[in-house]
């Protein structure tokens, strides 16, 4: 299954500056499972906060369904 | 000398009127953190008349701030300001019928309830994530709303915590705290100016709806990015096994708090609180340290420069040692240096 993937902010920069890609899954495929075939792992990657599977905060052992859309976003730490 | 005609444009906004600009002026709340977000929050709620102001800040004035942080002037660098002091300076010069009270401290666990149990609403404009779990766990044990406001770069998120049965707290939201140092800050991948002013706007707006006790207060979390054209609500559920809200831990809060060392926000500076807080005389370190470098002594605070050293004193003994890699050094310089 084909998932378009959107990258925010500071996640950028860990898909070479792209802000979208559509990523080719093989079905029960989790969101961690999806970028760590970007060489992501969100577990030690400092800019990864959280993501959004349609609108709404998921964990990363979220499995993607087909129509999934998916944003990666990135930490609001300062002030 | 001025009246209540100053506040006449809100009052004729339909979700304020009268009765709302009356409990704005009943209300008090406490800012932690008076940066970029603070200063636009303070700003604003100030203009709005909220009736108390509590500005709590650990740092002083710089010359980097000016670029974003909207209360302070080159004076206010030049005769080094803690910044809460020079933001209540120049919100009372806006609106005098506001009080606001300029706290010059560092936030744990020994001193936040004493912070916030005597307001209606705490505003997170901290840079840190231990702050804000601090707060998390402050404002549940009192039952306070509070408002989560982070920027760096060109995104920000802001988001209410209510202390309602469904609602989150932030720890539902960050299960585990990143560890200081483990993501980027406003040092290390810079700050622009609109996105801070977005995101402390929506925690002043949120902040009215909240005293007011509007309906359209918001329950999810909003992400903005200016660069990108982002701006999306976002679905938080509660943790149902959350240790804070659902099952009243405070691990935070409730740690003795003994001399500590923190990093600021991804800058060579380090804090060195020490266990006890104690008057120190400045003007006697001062006139130690005039051999060694350039000593200046204001109202609130001792700096130094010299002998490859840099730090800041404050009379409670609270020093930020500039220039440092690690806790150790920056102790070492408090020891050899300060020695309370």
């Amino acid at each position: 299954m084909e998932i378009k993937f959107k990258f925010i902010g500071m996640m950028k920069a860990l898909v070479e500056g792209k802000s979208e890609l559509t990523l080719d899954l093989t079905e029960h495929c989790t969101v961690a499972d999806a970028l760590l075939t970007l060489g992501i792992d969100y577990k030690t990657t400092k800019q990864f906060n959280f993501a959004v599977v349609n609108g709404k905060k998921e964990d990363p052992q979220y499995v993607l369904q087909p129509t999934d859309d998916v944003k990666i976003f990135p930490r609001s730490f300062g002030g | 000398m001025f009246t209540e005609e100053r506040y006449k444009r809100q009052i004729t906004f339909e979700g304020i009127g009268e009765e709302g600009q009356k409990k704005l002026s009943a209300a008090r709340v406490c800012i932690i953190g008076v940066g970029a977000l603070g200063t636009i929050a303070a700003n604003s709620l100030c203009r709005a008349g909220v009736g108390f102001l509590r500005l709590i800040d650990r740092d002083y004035v710089e010359e980097t701030n000016l670029q974003r942080q909207i209360l302070f002037t080159e004076q206010d660098v030049s005769e080094i300001l803690p910044k809460s002091v020079a933001a209540a300076g120049h919100l009372s010069k806006m609106n005098s019928s506001v009080a606001v009270e300029a706290v010059v401290d560092d936030v744990n666990a020994a001193n936040i309830e004493g912070f916030i149990k005597d307001t209606d609403l705490v505003l997170d404009c901290t840079d840190n994530f231990e702050t804000r779990f601090l707060i998390n766990e402050a404002c549940h044990r009192h039952k306070i709303k509070w408002i989560y406001g982070g920027a760096v770069a060109s995104s920000g998120a802001t988001m209410n915590i209510l202390q309602e049965d469904d609602t989150p707290c932030f720890r539902c939201f960050m299960p585990e705290m990143p560890e200081a140092g483990a993501y980027p800050t406003c040092n290390t991948a810079g700050v622009i100016h609109p996105i801070t002013s977005i995101v402390a706007s929506y925690e002043a707006a949120e902040a009215m709806k909240i005293l007011l006790g509007a309906e359209e207060v918001s329950r999810q979390y909003l992400a903005v990015d200016v660069w990108e054209n982002l701006s999306t609500y976002i679905e938080v559920d509660k943790n149902p096994d959350c240790p804070v809200c659902v099952h009243g831990r405070y691990e935070l809060l409730d740690r003795p708090v003994a001399s500590y060392a923190a990093s600021l926000c991804g800058q060579d500076s380090w804090q060195i609180v020490p266990e006890r807080r104690q008057t120190a005389d400045l003007d006697a370190l001062a006139a130690r340290l005039e051999r060694l470098g350039e000593v200046r002594v204001t109202k609130f605070l001792l700096r130094f420069n010299g002998d490859g050293v840099s730090f800041k004193l404050f009379p409670d003994g609270r020093a930020m040692i500039d220039g440092v890699k690690d806790e150790t050094a920056a102790r070492k310089v408090y020891t050899d240096y300060i020695g309370l």
